[in-house]
């Protein structure tokens, strides 16, 4: 079902709906790891301007997709949309995100150091629990200069992940 | 394999158990990408 999700998320690509997207959430951490349990399904959408996201916005509400709570139903998958707006690495994840292949489909999973970051952002129980497993399969180098640059007063990631290592 | 039942200490107990425990965290994470999918959407299912 995921399939036809990541096939529709195609077809609003080729057609200009979106830019680009990326799998992350709990779908990202099973792609390196093992299957975990979710509700949803987190994509990144690519929004450059506030007209990007508009028109992405003006095709989930004009093709009749149901809403419950956060998420759009799509093919009968909870997804939970998050666009480039909401945060700053959102549209840099993308650019950087990694093209994999799922029964022959492409799409793209964000890299593990940017799937570190959200979680990070996040710092959920859960988000906080795989994070080490994560790290194992991380470039420390460049997960070190990504966090630097995204921590501030509101998010500190660095002291988040400071934490983290110092719990492992 | 060791049948994990049989084992009364509790020191060898949580040995064993871990060790056959990081096993399968190992066997899950070498799997497909789309077989995880599908293992994922029987636990959405069961919600």
């Amino acid at each position: 079902m995921e399939e036809k999700v990541l096939k529709r998320l195609n077809r609003m690509k080729k057609t200009g709906v979106i830019k680009d997207y990326a799998i992350g959430g709990a779908h990202a951490v099973a792609y390196y790891l093992e299957p975990v349990k979710t509700i949803d399904l987190d994509i990144f959408i690519y929004t450059a301007s506030d007209r990007d996201f508009y028109i992405f916005r003006n095709y989930i509400k004009k093709s009749g997709f149901k809403m419950r709570g956060t998420h759009v139903i799509v093919d009968d998958i909870p997804v939970h949309f998050l666009p480039g707006s909401l945060h700053p690495f959102i549209n840099e994840a993308i650019k950087m995100a990694k093209k994999i292949r799922v029964k022959n489909i492409s799409t793209k999973v964000l890299t593990v150091e940017y799937l570190i970051l959200s979680l990070l952002l996040a710092f959920r129980l859960k988000d906080r629990m795989v994070i080490p497993d994560l790290l194992q399969l991380a470039e420390k180098d460049k997960l070190e200069k990504i966090v630097k640059r995204f921590s501030d007063e509101e998010y500190p990631l660095d002291q988040r992940l400071q934490r983290i290592l110092e719990s492992i | 394999m060791r049948n994990i039942l049989w084992i009364k200490d509790y020191k060898e107990f949580w040995k064993v158990f871990e060790r056959q425990r990081e096993k399968e965290r190992q066997r899950l994470r070498s799997l497909p990408f789309s077989k995880k999918l599908e293992m994922m959407r029987i636990k959405i299912k069961s919600r």
